[in-house]
């Protein structure tokens, strides 16, 4: 079955459904298998009781890990009117579904054995890359409305319809297929990839890693960072506070250590990202830096500038950052947050006021 | 020693003189006529009383009015507490006015960016009956805490412990409610929870007291609020099947065929004293004890102290273990605090470093089409929130959830947020071709909340007793749904709005809660049912449902009537009657 595949270095995305003699890809597969290094990973189970599948990880020639695979060779129902499904399936680093391969004639098939359009196979690599499907709530015995019947055209039987809500969760006529191979590829082996990618990833790779534009590979290389390593990666950090995902910024600011935040350059450092995080990882920010025992100048203007911009809470905040390094308020900063009190387009005008006040 | 004696008479002069002022308070919510004006008492704790609110969906509210007394005819300054609740660089949504005797006085109010008194004018009364009315402006959520008049133009204070002591002065409230009621049990909230252990508890005997700040009962699954009730019945079939709703769509009007249901059946029982329209807002405790809980009418202002030997928090939030000290939980745990990580999902699921994202509160809300083409008011405060998005209606994942507020202290600001979402959703999918005579139909205005504070008990409920079935000898809960915990949508893309969510769902198969979750490990005379049940964060995922959470409540009903036949504490029923209490558990079936 590997032999099946066409393999190069490294992942590339295919825009469009590739069909090729008779096969099919589709996703960030891994091409020219010469270039690369196959070696077992771990079993599996797949989604039938006792069934189990071999993941292989795949290797450039370098040791760096490129992602993984498991030829996968299963039923998807319980009556004869399910054809077996024959794929090879792919995960990149983090655990994160990447793409499916069917070899040269073998094709997925639909009730009455019909095989899958090209449709049917965009839609499906679309639903195998939603790992919140609705699907995910779903027992195999949901799948079918047993008050809809549809006649087979091909076998002197009646099977159930899909049930209505699942129907844009599936290929249409496919079901159980679309049911098995989703639980295949957002099953267990996310989480088991995932530990595995964390034993096996050379230092070198996880600082690659840390620039990927790939979010989750990037949390990855993030997780595997030691608190006592944060000062020595502290650009990438920066670049991962302007550049990166919520999730993954909101995880750095969480796990920089108190010492990091005592720093006054790291300090000043991490408030001039304060423009390019989000909400939730601003709130972050402002809370440990309300916790250090001195606040810099330029932190102070640094967030001072972003004053406006401020939810409620996140005002008071800055207020208790404020008396970290004032005990008296200045009187230009205090003339400067009272012109801010009665800016006509101020939400928070009357709060600011009281904040002054209780200074 | 003589300055000291004229310094302490100085003082109680200047008090004196003090609540010598004259003036008249109307509490809005006890406006004789409502007229369209709905009472919100959610977030008492937070701004100080229960208020009106103009809940018109774009469409200004009917009046309400009142007649006020007056004892001498004169000029009168009034003022209005109130608040501007999506204050910016627009015109306030929520602008009403007050008319006294057909006479609009000179402001607008519903112009200050926090609750606090708004000069509303001056005006003439006579003396004796005066009407008072409160008129709409705009349709979006005015509201309107409370009016004073006076000659005096002095505005009451602002600052929310003064206004409190200000309020009870002006009041003549005393510290103990007048009116004491004794019960063998009394339960606060009347959700599923409370209502089930109402009722398992009146089975067996005992004279309850089911406390609810709402006028219908059922919680989230009530139709206020429209969720539908899910997980499975247990060992409560019977019970539960009194109070659960059927699978409508979240937020559909069916939910009021399950309403009646519920209100007839627990009506039903003579035992179970109903007081709707009570919200309990302290408890008493001598040592480890709860010795009683006052409440006060959301709209009529009365308080009343409710006596028992035991009491079940059924509140959501944990209030009354929160105000008798009992420790609690609120957040997300770090995945190392009870090693809850599922790989999967990594830093969504459990973090690495603890935090407040708990999950969210959800309004629901649907549109219908009407007959002919309706025009949506502009929202142009909405429109920030609502960043694009377009919908015709609400369901589960409207959910907001972020650090940035919490559940409790920021609920008034979480609906909020919630409405700008809804409105501003509403108004962007009516400038699609075709939605032209689309009109909200209906939305809550009360949170529809799945995580708060969790109370501590003799057991913590995690994830790991899911993920390994782990069965107890006080297995008294149990479920088969999935453990369902949510995240914001946005942590993947900031581009997405902050109001949208997605559930994670792990199969974990049967699991069981076992009763020593269901009571306080420090309040001794004190049971929970419901989210605020001993949990972690994860933990509550699964059995935050409303079925699960009834069967909570039913079972320590039913432990309480033990507790009382034995004259013993919740601890004690595992301790030393366990067989008996499932004795009881099996034969109710």
């Amino acid at each position: 079955m590997r032999a099946l595949l066409i393999l190069i270095i490294p992942f590339l995305p295919l825009a469009a459904l590739g069909q090729g003699a008779n096969s099919w890809q589709l996703g960030n597969l891994p091409v020219n298998h010469s270039q690369l290094i196959e070696k077992k990973a771990f079993d599996f189970n797949g989604v039938f009781p006792g069934q189990v599948f071999e993941a292989i990880s795949l290797s450039d020639l370098n040791g760096n890990l490129i992602g993984y695979i498991a030829n996968i060779v299963s039923p998807v129902c319980d009556d004869t009117l399910c054809q077996i499904i024959e794929c090879a399936l792919f995960w990149d680093i983090s655990g994160r579904y990447s793409g499916f391969s069917i070899s040269s004639g073998k094709s997925l098939t639909k009730i009455d054995h019909i095989k899958f359009t090209s449709e049917d196979y965009q839609k499906l690599h679309f639903l195998l890359q939603d790992q919140h499907s609705v699907l995910s709530m779903k027992r195999k015995e949901e799948l079918i409305d047993p008050t809809r019947k549809i006649k087979s055209e091909k076998l002197d039987a009646l099977t159930g319809a899909t049930a209505l809500e699942l129907k844009d969760a599936v290929v249409q006529g496919a079901s159980y297929s679309s049911y098995t191979l989703w639980y295949l590829v957002n099953g267990e082996i996310n989480q088991r990839i995932n530990t595995y990618t964390k034993k096996n990833l050379s230092k070198e790779q996880r600082d690659n890693l840390l620039l990927s534009k790939k979010p989750q590979e990037q949390l990855l290389a993030l997780q595997l960072l030691t608190k006592n390593e944060h000062q020595d990666y502290i650009k990438e950090i920066l670049d991962i506070l302007k550049e990166s995902i919520p999730l993954n910024k909101q995880y750095i600011l969480k796990a920089l250590s108190e010492s990091f935040w005592e720093n006054m350059n790291n300090q000043e450092l991490i408030c001039q990202t304060f423009p390019d995080l989000d909400k939730s990882s601003k709130s972050i920010l402002l809370g440990k830096i309300k916790e250090v025992k001195k606040v810099s100048d330029k932190t102070m203007n640094a967030l001072l500038n972003e004053l406006p911009n401020l939810s409620l809470n996140q005002l008071e905040d800055f207020f208790k950052i404020l008396k970290i390094k004032y005990r008296k308020l200045p009187k230009n900063l205090t003339a400067e947050l009272r012109l801010m009190s009665e800016s006509k387009n101020y939400p928070y005008k009357s709060s600011l006021r009281k904040l002054i006040l209780d200074y | 020693m003589h300055k000291n004696l004229l310094y302490i008479f100085s003082i109680l002069l200047l008090l004196s003189s003090c609540s010598s002022s004259e003036g008249t308070l109307i509490e809005a919510e006890s406006f004789k006529n409502k007229g369209g004006w709905v009472v919100d008492p959610q977030f008492v704790e937070q701004m100080g009383s229960p208020y009106l609110m103009a809940h018109g969906m774009g469409i200004p509210v009917d009046d309400a009015s009142t007649d006020i007394t007056i004892d001498k005819s004169g000029s009168y300054h009034v003022y209005a507490r109130t608040i501007n609740w999506a204050p910016g660089s627009w015109e306030a949504p929520g602008q009403f006015n007050i008319h006294i005797n057909g006479e609009s006085l000179s402001e607008n109010l519903g112009l200050n960016d926090n609750w606090g008194w708004e000069y509303a004018g001056l005006i003439d009364l006579k003396q004796g009956k005066n009407e008072l009315k409160l008129i709409d402006l705009k349709g979006f959520n005015g509201r309107c805490d409370a009016i004073w008049i006076s000659q005096n133009n002095v505005a009451p204070p602002s600052e929310l412990s003064e206004l409190k002591k200000w309020r009870k002065k002006i009041n003549s409230e005393k510290e103990t409610p007048a009116i004491s009621k004794s019960y063998d049990l009394v339960v606060i909230g009347g959700g599923i929870a409370g209502c089930a252990a109402a009722i398992s508890a009146a089975e067996h005997g005992m004279n309850v007291a089911l406390v609810h700040d709402r006028p219908l009962l059922g919680g989230n699954a009530s139709s206020e609020i429209r969720v539908h009730t899910l997980g499975i019945y247990g060992k409560f079939e019977r019970i539960l099947k009194k109070l659960d709703t059927k699978h409508y769509p979240n937020g559909s009007p069916d939910a009021s065929m399950d309403q009646d249901k519920r209100e007839k059946n627990v009506r039903s029982y003579d035992k179970i004293d109903l007081f709707l329209n009570w919200r309990a807002y302290t408890s008493n405790t001598k040592g480890d004890r709860i010795t009683s809980v006052d409440a006060r009418h959301t709209s009529e202002g009365k308080t009343m102290r409710f006596e028992a030997p035991h009491f079940i928090d059924c509140t959501g939030d944990g209030w009354i273990g929160y105000w008798s000290g009992a420790e609690y939980f609120y957040g997300r745990e770090s995945v190392d605090t009870y090693d809850e990580g599922w790989d999967k999902f990594g830093e969504v699921w459990s973090p690495s470093v603890g935090d407040d994202a708990v999950m969210g509160a959800s309004v629901l809300w649907r549109t219908f089409t009407n007959e002919a083409e309706y025009t949506f008011p502009e929202v142009p405060w909405a429109m920030d929130v609502a960043n694009g998005y377009a919908a015709k209606k609400g369901t589960w994942n409207w959910e907001f959830i972020t650090v940035d507020h919490h559940q409790i202290d920021d609920g008034e600001a979480i609906r909020d947020h919630m409405l700008k979402a809804i409105f501003g959703s509403f108004s962007n999918v009516k400038q699609q071709e075709g939605n032209e005579n689309l009109k909200l139909e209906w939305m809550s205005y009360l949170l529809g909340k799945r995580e708060s504070r969790r109370l501590v008990g003799d057991h913590i409920y995690t994830f790991n007793d899911a993920r390994e079935n782990r069965e107890f000898p006080d297995s008294v809960v149990v479920e088969v749904r999935e453990v369902d915990v949510h995240y914001p949508q946005n942590v993947y893309n900031d581009d997405i709005p902050d109001f949208l969510t997605d559930a994670m769902f792990y199969h974990a198969g049967r699991y069981y809660i076992p009763y020593r979750s269901l009571y306080s490990k420090d309040i001794s005379n004190l049971f929970m049912a419901g989210r605020c049940f001993s949990c972690s964060h994860i933990g509550l995922g699964g059995p935050r449902v409303m079925l699960t959470t009834g069967q909570m409540g039913a079972a320590v009903g039913i432990a309480a009537s033990l507790c009382k036949k034995h004259n013993v504490n919740p601890r004690d029923i595992y301790n030393d009657h366990l067989d008996e209490y499932w004795d009881l558990i099996l034969a109710q079936e």
